[in-house]
């Protein structure tokens, strides 16, 4: 083969392999770097989704403030459970009857924010407040349930009635 | 004399011997241009597919918004409305029921008004608490009210 052929030939087999290798690095690094782009859009797709979430979320809660002050009103929180005690006590005092407290319970604490304080009580009176109070026991503006009542007549026109209601308190 | 049949073999002979020349040359300047050509072509098809199909498949996801949904609190509004009014009709009662009974009870004594009167101040606390500044105007008209009765 003549010298001149030989360099030609072989020039050209380097140059293929040269031009073959940077085409598959070309290839591998518009590879690589779609997939960095995939990666990075999945992300900011995450993160705006995340922060309409979080946006959504901060004008719900603006929006529902007083819905929610008024739905947690209806839950016994820790600064009213003794005011609450007394209400009862002096109620029932309104309304003429002889009253005791006779247990308090408190539910096990549990994941979830709300306990349920159990109040059982007597009172003793006249039927028709004895029925009256019951009734605004039943009525109390808060999360309740009447467990358990039971009346009685006592003597005469006094009547007792023991009564054992739950209110739920939340401890936020 | 040379026949037709002279001549054919003459022929026939000539082509023979033209077949059997080897062709000493490596390189054919035409051939190798030609299959340059034709492999530049192929890896320019190829490149062109490649770049081509990597374009419209990133420009689809660039166009894709379809932002990934993250879940958030679902605010049940009707139930809320729902449990409001359930409530404030039960505090309504309430209120109507304590009023009445506070206001047909005898009077008590003056050391006991004071009782009753921080009694219906608390109990309407409970209920109450909700409507901020409303609430005061509530307790303003509710507590003479009860004083008076």
């Amino acid at each position: 083969m003549n010298p001149t052929t030989k360099k030609v030939f072989i020039f050209s087999l380097v140059y293929f392999s040269v031009s073959l290798v940077v085409l598959g690095l070309i290839v591998f690094e518009v590879k690589r770097q779609g997939n960095n782009m995939v990666s990075d859009i999945s992300l900011i797709n995450q993160n705006v989704a995340f922060d309409q979430a979080q946006v959504s979320l901060q004008k719900l809660l603006n929006e529902t403030k007083e819905d929610r002050a008024v739905i947690n009103d209806m839950f016994l929180d820790n600064k009213r459970q003794i005011n609450f005690l007394s209400d009862l006590e002096n109620t029932a005092d309104q309304f003429n009857l002889e009253n005791k407290i006779i247990s308090l319970d408190l539910s096990d604490k549990t994941d979830n924010p709300y306990q349920d304080l159990s109040i059982n009580m007597e009172v003793i009176g006249e039927y028709s407040q004895v029925k009256k109070y019951i009734e605004l026991i039943e009525l109390i503006p808060l999360h309740s349930k009447v467990v358990k009542l039971v009346i009685s007549n006592e003597e005469g026109s006094v009547w007792k009635a023991v009564i054992t209601f739950t209110v739920t308190t939340l401890s936020v | 004399m040379i026949t037709k049949n002279d001549v054919v073999n003459m022929a026939r002979h000539i082509v023979r011997k033209d077949k059997g020349k080897t062709d000493r040359s490596l390189m054919h300047p035409q051939r190798e241009w030609n299959i340059s050509i034709l492999i530049g072509g192929i890896m320019l098809i190829i490149g062109i597919t490649y770049s081509s199909s990597s374009f419209l498949h990133y420009r689809s996801i660039l166009n894709d918004e379809s932002v990934a949904e993250i879940k958030t609190a679902n605010y049940r509004e009707q139930l809320v409305d729902q449990v409001i009014s359930y409530y404030g009709a039960k505090k309504d009662s309430y209120d109507h029921l304590f009023n009445s009974v506070v206001s047909k009870s005898t009077p008590v004594e003056n050391t006991e008004s004071g009782t009753a009167t921080s009694t219906a101040t608390s109990t309407i606390d409970v209920g109450i608490e909700i409507l901020e500044e409303e609430e005061v105007a509530t307790e303003e008209e509710t507590i003479p009210d009860l004083i008076t009765g």
